[in-house]
């Protein structure tokens, strides 16, 4: 009981595993592109929650991890962004979103 | 004070996982979208507690970012209806969940507008003691305000974690009866 209520690194880690696990699952087992790519989005944020946490207990500096997470966050925005425009040009052209319909890509 | 970090890390632990669980079990677009926001702003909330004060704002920014792309999506995607066909309908999970996300961001402009949200801040990480004994007239509003800003905060926290819950009560309903 008395580590379940003193909240330590392991409670975040653990946190972030669960995450990276539905993420990862999600990824695999979902065929729509869209939730596929919120998919990859949870599982970056729980690296970006990783590095928050070794950055808040192992660091003295507190920043190193912080800068990664900020790095994280911008990759994870601009990946959304260009995806959404590739999802919209795909859907013009199959009429679909699904990942199993995407096969041939042209120039 | 260690009792409110723990349950604040808790509480937002569950609105990550339930969050996440919905968004990769709900069958609606919208629905995914919607959670996703959620999941951002507990992000937020989560890098927060952990004093990484940019990246937490970043998320938040990102779920209200996604909150106004949401808006537009539901207003380009959403079949056009006449005005006599337009049901209006009661629905509690968006209820609880708009109303979370409005008290949520009436907690920060209040902490903004009042300059407490350091000190909430502080309070979430756990690096500063609620101090809840009014010791002199100057000082009345000043721990009301405060007082006031964190009860609501909590209070959001807890309408999130009730819309998550009848989010995932409802998806695994539905999904049950579909199988």
């Amino acid at each position: 009981m008395e580590v379940l209520l003193n909240i330590g690194m392991y409670h975040y880690l653990v946190l972030a595993l669960i995450l990276f696990c539905i993420g990862f699952w999600g990824l695999i087992v979902c065929r729509n592109i869209i939730k596929s790519l919120i998919c990859a989005e949870i599982m970056l944020n729980a690296c970006a929650i990783n590095f928050i946490v070794f950055a808040q207990y192992l660091d003295a500096s507190h920043l190193h991890g912080a800068v990664f997470a900020v790095f994280i966050a911008v990759l994870g925005l601009l990946e959304l962004g260009l995806a959404a425009a590739l999802v919209v040009s795909i859907y013009r052209y199959k009429q679909s979103t699904d990942l199993e319909r995407i096969s041939d890509i042209r120039g | 004070m260690g009792n409110l970090v723990t349950i604040s890390f808790y509480m937002i632990a569950f609105i990550l996982v339930g969050a996440a669980l919905c968004a990769v079990f709900s069958t609606r677009i919208k629905t995914v979208l919607f959670y996703t926001l959620i999941m951002f702003f507990a992000f937020g909330l989560l890098s927060l507690q952990l004093n990484c004060v940019l990246n937490g704002a970043i998320q938040i920014m990102l779920g209200c970012g996604g909150a106004i792309l949401l808006l537009g999506f539901l207003a380009v995607l959403t079949p056009k209806k006449a005005p006599n066909e337009v049901k209006l309908e009661f629905r509690p999970r968006m209820f609880l969940s708009l109303g979370a996300v409005a008290m949520f961001f009436l907690t920060l402009l209040w902490a903004l507008f009042d300059n407490y949200l350091k000190r909430l801040l502080d309070i979430m990480s756990g690096s500063l003691v609620i101090n809840r004994e009014i010791s002199t007239v100057e000082t009345i509003s000043e721990n009301m305000t405060a007082n006031y800003a964190i009860d609501i905060g909590i209070a959001a926290i807890v309408l999130l974690l009730l819309a998550v819950g009848v989010g995932m009560v409802g998806i695994f309903k539905r999904n049950e009866e579909k199988m």
